[in-house]
Formats: structure tokens, C-alpha cells, sequence
């Protein structure tokens, strides 16, 4: 049986689609263009179901970043899965942008090794990240948070672990900045396609969110003052 | 064949979702926010994410009222602008997922011309050409309208919107926001006996801003010699600064009457709900002779029922938007 699921990944300035079929790859199509999401997302997924002869009435779910990023990616993406789920009937799965990179950085070491550490990482403000961290059999070791970059920052994890790799947009600032002797470095982008193992996972564990309330991980609550100024 | 239009719009802090068959609405569903009561505003990014969360809810419970299923849909309408941008983005994003999907045309409605097409929702409709005042929290409005895609601005305000005056009135008397129902409501108890000097601008053009100096001077005055002015004269207040705003509308509205030499006259958006302005027009209209056509109050203020009816004029056009469509936060007519 077919299980097509449709990845979307619009939490940085990439906006990405990929399909997937069980766990294996289809096809991608990437647009790197910043403040583009709004425009080009239903229009990448038009062009990468063309381009893999896949109908969109064919598929068996969609897949979309769940955060943490932009706000406005989130939306666009988020939206956008609901409105080709709620219309195909199709369960949703949310996938956190980080799992999928710390996903795609352990695919490639092809270790499955508990004694190293992944930290994937993505770029907020300044010298702020938002990160998780997971070990090589994939197991989440801290959940996603904010974290202000120092030069030691990662250092007691050696602690408990042999090797750190840092990877994600975020870990390229870290590198720039500290250029660390003792942390690895792998260079990961943003990309639907890192969506895959965890798509698949959820696909196999039923694991689906729920397609009315879910909402992306905004991580911080809104910032609002309210004037106090007398007019009298 | 049926023409069944599911319209969304998401343009402010209200989710709405119509269904329209032929030219009927079927329902209208809205989810209002009252999270933003306590900041005296619209937070932005409070009435993206609630919208985030009543998107789908609120198109199902449409649909279900409506007594129609997703593969019976001819089109999706959906507010393009203006409004803002991570509210629109909600809807907009949802409404091309669901059209990508369900492969039916998807019709981009401009939110302001909307406000006009729910004069068209009840069985008594303005012959054309009509003219219309559209008067809401950002915009008021005369236009001529001569057919229902073929509207003409012939005045607009050059500051503040017709709703924007009510809430910033409001704002000043600390009542809570929108303070436009509430001022509505407490003004029924009082009488104008306070009177606030009349803009002095030619043509069909409107200006707010005057008055609002003019009102917040008036308050700074009373209160100095009476810290509890306000309270003690609320409705009598309110009254007053509703007469004055009213009396600008329907001033402007009858030079506009006098100018163009036509007398079927509508009224829509949200301060179309106020009580004063609707009796007023109804009084207007019987001693100047014109035909007046007031929306019922679900359809005055933002609702996706307009959306719809707007939607269903374009589909008879046959004009559709394609998939690269992008909210536009300040499109201009
Ligand atoms: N009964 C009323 N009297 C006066 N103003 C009202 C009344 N009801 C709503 N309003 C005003 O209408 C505005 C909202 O209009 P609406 O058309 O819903 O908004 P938008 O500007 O988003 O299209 C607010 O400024 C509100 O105070």
C-alpha cells in the first residue's frame, strides 16, 4: 500500500516541499527567495507532484514543520496543511524543524551511537538559537528551547557524551563565532526532505495532531505593552 | 449545477466562513476574538494565532449548517486585503490549500467592496446605480455603485475612519474596546445636549480628527472642574459625540444625493450597526424621497457572507485568482 506524504517545511527564509513515499524519498523542490512563502508554497507543491506524475488526490497525509522559526513561514505552512487536509479529509503530522535536522545529521553518520550528542540549531536573534538535543539513537536528551551562545555552552555535555556535533542554520553562526576545537561541525540546511524519517514515523505510530486546534510551536508569548499614559 | 461557494474571511480579528448557493446565503459563521478587550485594541499577533485555531472549526460548522460536503464546493472566495497581514495570511494560506486540493477555481474578494455586497444579501435590493456609505474601523466611504463590480469611490475620509472616531471617543471615556456598540448602547440613555463643531471640508470628503481634538479638549475642560464628569454624564455623552458623527455621515451622504441625483441609497460596515445611523437614514430618506437599504446587522460588521456574495459575482465572471495570489495588507481599490 502507497503511504505519499506531503513534507512542508516554511519555518526559516527557505520554503521547501518533498514527498515521500513510506520512508523512502520522491522528489523536493526548494525556494530560497526570503518573504516568498506566501506566494510560492502551493505553487511548489503544484510543480513537485507534477514533476513525481503524483496526484494530489492520492496522497495520505501531510506533514508540516511545526517550528520553532518564523512566525510567518509558520503560518503560511501550517495554513496552508490544513486547508489540504481539512479538503482531502487527510491526517496531519507535525515535525519539529530541529528533530529534523538532528534526523537528517544522524542519517548521514550512520552510527545509531548513544555516546554522541546532536545539537541542531536554528538562528533567532543575535547570538540566540533555538535548539534540542539528541543523541545518535535519535532520543531526545533536552526538548527544544532558546539559548543565549557562549563559547562553553556545550561543553558539559562531553560529560556524558564522547562527541558533539553541532549542525542547522544556527550552528554555522556558533562555528563563525567560537570556532570550537572540541565540537564537531556539520553543515545541514533547512529542507523538507530532512521532514522524512520523522513523517514516517508518526505515519507508522498513528502519531497525528489534531487538524482544527494544532497550532506551531510560537515558543515565546507575544510581547505586548499596553500605554498607561493619562490624558488628563 | 449548483453554484456553491465556501468564502472566508480573515481579514481583522474575526474568523468568518459563508456558504452561498446561487446567490443565497446558506450560513454564516463567525468566531469572534475577545482576548484583545483587555489591551484596548487588536493585538496583531494575538488575532493571527486565535485565527490559527478557529480556521478550520469555523469553515466545518459553515459547511454543516450549510448541509454541504467539501466535494460539492464550486469555488473558494477569501479576503485578499485589506486587513492584516498575519491575519490575512490564515485564511489566505488555508483557502489555496483547500481550493490546490478540491481543484476548484479559488476568487480573491477586496474586503472594503465586500462591505457594499452585503446589501445584496436580503430579498429587498438598491437598483443601480446605487450610492453607498461604507463606514467601518478603517474606512468610510461614498461610493457610486453601477453595477455590483463596478463601484465608484466618490469620497473617502482623509484621516481617521467613521469607526475609528467612535473607538477613539471611546478610548478617551475608558471604555472598553471596540467602544463603538458600547457608546451605541449607553447613548440610548442620554440626550445630545453637548454639541461639537462640524468639520469644515468641501466636497464628499470626510475628516475625524478635528472632532477628536474637539472631544478630548471638551473632556480635559469638564474634567478639571469635576474629576467625575465622565462618569456622571456617560450617556448624555456618548449621545452627543454619536449625534456628531452621524450628522457628518448623513451631511456628506446628502450632498453626495444632491450631486449625483440618486436617491436608492445603502449603508454598510461595521458603524452601519449603530442604532442612530440607521434611524436617521430611515428618517432622511422619508423626507428627501429615497429608497434606503440597510443590511441586517450580522451582515454590517466584518462576516464572510459579503465575501461570498462578492465571490458569487466573480464566478459568474468568470474572474479567478491562480495559485500564486498573496495577501495584500494595503490593496488599493
Ligand atoms: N453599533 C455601532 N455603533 C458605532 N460603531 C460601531 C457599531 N458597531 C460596530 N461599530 C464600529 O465598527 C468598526 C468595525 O467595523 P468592521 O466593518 O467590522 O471593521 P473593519 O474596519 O475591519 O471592516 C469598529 O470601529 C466598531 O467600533
Amino acid at each position: 500500500m502507497p503511504e505519499l506524504i506531503l513534507n512542508i517545511e516554511t519555518s526559516t527564509d527557505v520554503c521547501a516541499v518533498s514527498l515521500q513515499d513510506g520512508a523512502d524519498f520522491i522528489g523536493e523542490r526548494v525556494a530560497n527567495e526570503p518573504m516568498s512563502h506566501t506566494r510560492m508554497l502551493t505553487v511548489l507543491i503544484e510543480a513537485l507532484l507534477k514533476e513525481c506524475d503524483v496526484s494530489i488526490r492520492n496522497l495520505s497525509a501531510v506533514a508540516v514543520s511545526a517550528g520553532p522559526g518564523s512566525y510567518t513561514g509558520l503560518r503560511v505552512g501550517v495554513s496552508t496543511a490544513k486547508g489540504i487536509c481539512y479538503a482531502g479529509g487527510l491526517p496531519l503530522i507535525a515535525v519539529s524543524t530541529l528533530r529534523g535536522i538532528a534526523d537528517k545529521m544522524i542519517e548521514r553518520e550512520g552510527k545509531n551511537d548513544r555516546r554522541t550528542y546532536y545539537v541542531p540549531m536554528l538562528d533567532a536573534r543575535r547570538m540566540e538559537v533555538y535548539t534540542a538535543l539528541y543523541d545518535g539513537a535519535g532520543r531526545e536528551i533536552h526538548p527544544i528551547h532558546a539559548l543565549i551562545l557562549e563559547e562553553k555552552v556545550f561543553l558539559s555535555y562531553l560529560e556524558e557524551a564522547d562527541r558533539i556535533v553541532v549542525g542547522g542554520p544556527g550552528a554555522d553562526k556558533f562555528v563563525a563565532h567560537f570556532k570550537p576545537s572540541t565540537i564537531e561541525h556539520m553543515e545541514v540546511p533547512v529542507r523538507a526532505s530532512n521532514m522524512i524519517p520523522a513523517a514516517w514515523r508518526a505515519c507508522l505510530n498513528k502519531d497525528f495532531v489534531d487538524l482544527a486546534y494544532f497550532e506551531p510551536h510560537y515558543l515565546k508569548s507575544p510581547n505586548i505593552t499596553i500605554s498607561k499614559k493619562s490624558l488628563f | 449545477m449548483s453554484i456553491n461557494i465556501l468564502a472566508i474571511e480573515s481579514s481583522c480579528d474575526d474568523t468568518s466562513a459563508a456558504i452561498l448557493q446561487n446567490g443565497r446565503i446558506l450560513s454564516n459563521v463567525t468566531a469572534s476574538q475577545t482576548v484583545h478587550e483587555k489591551y484596548g485594541g487588536v493585538v496583531p499577533e494575538l488575532a493571527s494565532r486565535a485565527h490559527m485555531a478557529n480556521i478550520v472549526p469555523t469553515v466545518e460548522l459553515a459547511l454543516k449548517k450549510a448541509g454541504i460536503s467539501v466535494d460539492q464546493l464550486s469555488a473558494v472566495a477569501f479576503t485578499r486585503g485589506p486587513g492584516l497581514l498575519g491575519s490575512l495570511i490564515v485564511g489566505v494560506s488555508f483557502a489555496k490549500g483547500l481550493a490546490l486540493r478540491l481543484d476548484i477555481p479559488l476568487i480573491e474578494v477586496h474586503h472594503m467592496q465586500a462591505h457594499i455586497h452585503a446589501l445584496f444579501i436580503p430579498e429587498r435590493k438598491p437598483s443601480f446605480p446605487f450610492l453607498s456609505l461604507t463606514v467601518s474601523g478603517g474606512h468610510t466611504q461614498i461610493s457610486i455603485v453601477h453595477g455590483p463590480l463596478d463601484i465608484e469611490i466618490i469620497g473617502r475620509t482623509r484621516d481617521d475612519a467613521a469607526g475609528e472616531a467612535f473607538d477613539k471617543a471611546g478610548k478617551m471615556m475608558q471604555l472598553p474596546y471596540p467602544a463603538g456598540p458600547v457608546i451605541d448602547r449607553l447613548a440610548s440613555k442620554g440626550k445630545p445636549i453637548f454639541t461639537f463643531p462640524e468639520p469644515n471640508i468641501p466636497g464628499l470628503d470626510f475628516s475625524f480628527s478635528g472632532l477628536k481634538t474637539a472631544f478630548l479638549r471638551f473632556l480635559q475642560h469638564h474634567v478639571k472642574n469635576n474629576p467625575d464628569f465622565i462618569q456622571e454624564n456617560l450617556p448624555d455623552i456618548c449621545a452627543s459625540i454619536q449625534e456628531r458623527i452621524v450628522s457628518i455621515l448623513l451631511n456628506k451622504l446628502r450632498l453626495a444625493a444632491v450631486q449625483t441625483g440618486i436617491k436608492e441609497i445603502g449603508i454598510a460596515g461595521g458603524v452601519s450597526g449603530n442604532s442612530r445611523l440607521r434611524t436617521a437614514l430611515q428618517e432622511h430618506g422619508q423626507s428627501h424621497n429615497w429608497n434606503v437599504y440597510i443590511p441586517p446587522l450580522e451582515y454590517c460588521t466584518d462576516n464572510a457572507a459579503m465575501i461570498a456574495m462578492c465571490g458569487y459575482f466573480k464566478f459568474k465572471n468568470k474572474q479567478f485568482t491562480n495559485q500564486t495570489v498573496t495577501p495584500e495588507a494595503r490593496w488599493i481599490q
